[in-house]
């Protein structure tokens, strides 16, 4: 039989953010536009002696959804994904699914930072054991063994990399598995980008990174003149897109290079995917009530980034920047932020722009209070590193 | 005697399996009829190894048939 070409529809959410654990907390935390930013402790992210430590945001720990065995060989990235996973997947009612129907796509690269660290750091020491899990938990692909193993997946299972965009692109490659019938449900993460110092410090060094001499809650403003880089937030999340179902709405999208490599953003390359993902829909530009802006913060990325919005007249629709709030999950960023939406437009509200005293000109921003909105149509934004621009477009049910 | 490289294995094994602690553990018994896997049976004997200063092919330890002729290997290991 060939395979409906109707959108999928995202039925399961799952979230882990610094608001805490499960789409409520997340939801609360966006809408009361707390401070939660603060300075990184944990192992392997400390900066050099006598540099400031990073600004950022760090999970409280998962709940145990792991076997104590399994535990002990997981890091902070599959321990956290387990917890969304099993979220999204008893919303969505999956036990109830042929495995062989249900795939896996986990959004992210080089995920496991601080645990590299750790490994080079010990055996440059001189330490001669390496322990013989890191040969095959190293991979970025150990998460879909990790995943699988728990759930009963038994579709496809990958990982892909788009730098920050991770995530919206694991939603897109989710949605079209489910869109040409390989799948009838497919799962996408957004992965924990578990990043260490030392990747910090190239952010740093990159000059992206927000002054970690400024105070915590001040030092992630997107779209605000006063804007000085991004603030690093562990996160993650997972989406079950589904052929059938009520759900939270319909999604489709795109995913373009731009042929850029490193962290230009492109004008050209956000315009054409934000062009395409309303063509794709059929929805008009005009019809676009709520933008989930990439804002990370970046002088030039949110430069580029309200051009593009302008350009491709979204000058009318709400704009928020969900970073402003949890910080950049890095990889995880697009799937987390692309839950946001759907929590927002189920809840008949946005939520506010931290610290956006002093808004660029353009763009209708949401700032330091949520406002109510009826949603029917919304557009959430994610570009990476390396020429990666996607735009994922909701149809509310 | 090998009963220090016994000693070691036993306490690297509770060490990397908390759910062992409660649960007496004799020569005759093998890894894999306590429940360890291929992997954590690799990284006992090396972190015992490493423990007991034995620097040898891991190879040498194939075709132990329980924890008591793994601590005598590695015994062997040291006064050889």
């Amino acid at each position: 039989m060939p395979a409906e070409r109707a959108d999928p529809v995202v039925t399961g959410i799952g979230v882990a953010t610094g608001f805490g654990y499960g789409k409520q907390a997340l939801l609360d935390g966006l809408m009361s536009g707390r401070d939660i930013f603060t300075l990184l402790s944990r192992p392997g992210r400390a900066n050099l002696s006598g540099q400031p430590p990073f600004i950022g945001i760090e999970l409280a720990d998962p709940p145990s959804v792991l076997p104590q065995r399994v535990a002990r060989i997981t890091g902070l990235t599959g321990q956290v994904g387990a917890s969304v996973l099993h979220e999204a997947w008893h919303e969505a009612g999956l036990d109830d699914v042929d495995p062989e129907r249900i795939g896996l796509i986990v959004g992210g690269s080089n995920l496991q930072g601080r645990a590299a660290l750790e490994a080079h750091s010990a055996f440059a020491a001189g330490r001669r054991v390496v322990s013989p899990h890191l040969a095959y938990t190293m991979f970025d692909s150990d998460l879909c063994g990790l995943f699988t193993s728990l759930f009963p997946i038994r579709g496809l299972a990958q990982t892909v990399g788009a730098a920050s965009a991770s995530g919206a692109v694991a939603v897109l490659e989710a949605a079209e598995a489910v869109r040409s019938g390989r799948v009838d449900v497919c799962i996408a993460i957004g992965a924990l980008q578990d990043v260490s110092a030392v990747e910090l410090r190239a952010f740093q060094a990159l000059g992206v990174l927000a002054e970690p001499e400024m105070l915590p809650g001040d030092a992630c403003r997107p779209f605000d003149r006063q804007r000085r880089g991004f603030v690093f937030g562990e996160a993650c999340a997972a989406l079950v897109v589904s052929r059938t179902g009520e759900g939270y709405g319909r999604i489709s999208g795109a995913h373009r290079a731009s042929g850029n490599r490193g962290p230009e953003p492109s004008l050209d390359g956000e315009r054409r995917v934000i062009a395409l993902a309303l063509q794709g829909a059929g929805v008009a530009a005009t019809r676009i009530d709520y933008v989930n802006a990439h804002g990370t913060g970046t002088p030039l990325g949110d430069e580029t980034e309200v051009a593009a919005i302008m350009a491709s007249g979204l000058g009318h629709a709400w704009v928020n920047a969900s970073k402003s709030l949890i910080g950049h999950g890095i990889a995880a960023a697009g799937a987390l932020e692309l839950a946001a939406t759907l929590l927002q437009m189920r809840a008949g509200r946005l939520h506010p722009t931290r610290n956006l005293a002093d808004p660029m000109d353009g763009p209708r921003f949401v700032r330091d209070e949520a406002v109510a909105c009826e949603i029917r149509h919304a557009l959430s934004l994610s570009f990476g590193f390396g020429g990666f621009d996607t735009a994922i477009l909701v149809q509310a049910p | 005697m090998s009963d220090t490289c016994f000693n070691v294995l036993i306490n690297v094994l509770r060490g990397i399996q908390p759910d062992l602690a409660e649960r007496s553990i004799a020569r005759e018994d093998s890894m894999v009829v306590l429940g360890i896997d291929s992997v954590d049976r690799l990284e006992v004997l090396l972190l015992a190894m490493e423990e007991l200063h034995v620097d040898a092919s891991l190879t040498r330890f194939h075709g132990a048939a329980n924890l008591g002729e793994l601590a005598d290997m590695l015994h062997a290991c040291r006064t050889g």
